[in-house]
């Protein structure tokens, strides 16, 4: 069985998006990103992605997700409104919108990836829901060389009693950004 | 020429010290646990200017032993300065030290003092802990006065001992900012047990 495995980029002072909601500066290694490792390791070992209403709607077509998207595999979007037009699906991409929380979607994504892991991909609601829950087994935090100042932050109103943690690696990747991975110890 | 540094512990979610932080529990509720890191390795480093001892990790300590001779000065705040009762008069690394407040205490100004009080802002506690540190590092102690320095533009390098916890509340080390991003650039990074040491550069 897979790992659960919950990712996110923020800035140094932890925030995940700035005063305008932008992540746009989180992400001047765009297009670098995908080469380096851990994206490349992530693509090979995701078997089921989950993200929030809020994620999914950062992509201005939802059709572009098949075939472009980084991760072709089952994708289970957590909302409390099913969108009327489902997005476009391939063989191997496919869109499973879960209304009945964080658990069920996370449920509902280990069978479909199998031996492989799932990835949690955000929003910051979606990230402090599954490790509240006790759900991920990693959590794998991007730092960027910035002081956002201003936005959301990624662990805001989390007590320290609902998780405990143990640094695995970190890695320093192009644009300053610096992976951290996590285990949550249960 | 003199940079001006903070090297602090902090927590994945941000804070140096948790909630309820006072003189009677200087690193506020579960905050002590920022310093675990400090107590787990085996080789032992004597923090300059005072009686601890830490016992570190071979990559920890090799960080501190070149990052604490480069410092020839300190400032910190009066909140800091209260609550480590002045570090009982051995403020860390033997240095002159400068203290930014509003009133004098008194009980402090003595003869072979290792303080001196500054009551004409941070800029000016940071000038003259410049003059005072002869070429080497200012090093700011405390949030509040490392965010004055943020934003009057005084900083130059940043170091985060992010250490692996969640503190979920008490004193943030990057707060009242403004809503302008800062950018930084990465210095080093170095992976020790219980701690990740992050270093940058704020660019100008």
């Amino acid at each position: 069985m897979g790992k659960v495995v919950a990712g996110m980029t923020i800035s140094l002072d932890g925030f995940i998006n700035d005063r305008d909601g932008s992540v746009a500066s989180l992400y001047p290694d765009l297009d670098e990103l995908r080469n380096t490792e851990p994206l490349q390791e992530a693509i090979r070992t995701t078997g089921a992605v989950v993200m929030g209403r809020n994620a999914f709607a950062m992509s201005d077509d939802p059709d572009s997700y098949a075939g472009s998207y980084e991760f072709q595999v089952p994708i289970f979007v957590l909302t409390h409104k099913v969108p009327t037009k489902h997005p476009k699906e391939t063989d191997e991409l496919t869109f499973t919108f879960v209304t009945e929380g964080m658990e069920s979607a996370v449920t509902q994504a280990r069978a479909a990836a199998g031996e492989r892991d799932v990835a949690v991909i955000g929003g910051a609601s979606v990230i402090r829901q599954c490790l509240r829950a006790g759900l991920a087994d990693e959590l794998h935090i991007d730092v960027m060389p910035v002081l956002l100042c201003d936005g959301f932050r990624l662990f805001q109103g989390m007590e320290p009693s609902q998780i405990q943690l143990e640094r695995l690696t970190v890695m320093e990747l192009p644009a300053g950004r610096t992976h951290l991975r996590f285990r949550i110890v249960k | 020429m003199s940079k001006v540094t903070v090297e602090l512990s902090v927590s994945l979610d941000g804070f140096v010290a948790g909630p309820h932080d006072g003189p009677q529990n200087p690193m506020g509720d579960g905050g002590v646990r920022l310093f675990d890191w400090y107590y787990s390795g085996d080789v032992n480093f004597p923090l300059p200017g005072t009686d601890m001892v830490f016992q570190i990790s071979p990559a920890s300590a090799e960080l501190l032993r070149e990052s604490w001779p480069m410092i020839g000065a300190s400032v910190t705040g009066r909140r800091t300065f209260d609550i480590t009762n002045g570090w009982d008069g051995q403020p860390p690394g033997g240095v002159p030290h400068f203290v930014v407040t509003h009133a004098i205490p008194q009980e402090w100004v003595r003869e072979g003092s290792p303080f001196t009080f500054v009551t004409d802002g941070v800029e000016s506690a940071v000038e003259k802990a410049k003059q005072a540190a002869g070429g080497k590092h200012v090093d700011i102690i405390g949030a509040s006065i490392v965010q004055q320095c943020i934003k009057a533009d005084l900083l130059d390098e940043i170091q985060i001992n992010l250490v692996p916890i969640l503190l979920g509340g008490g004193v943030r080390l990057f707060d009242h900012l403004g809503s302008e991003p800062i950018e930084l650039e990465r210095i080093t990074v170095v992976e020790a047990p219980g701690v990740t040491h992050l270093r940058y550069r704020v660019v100008r």
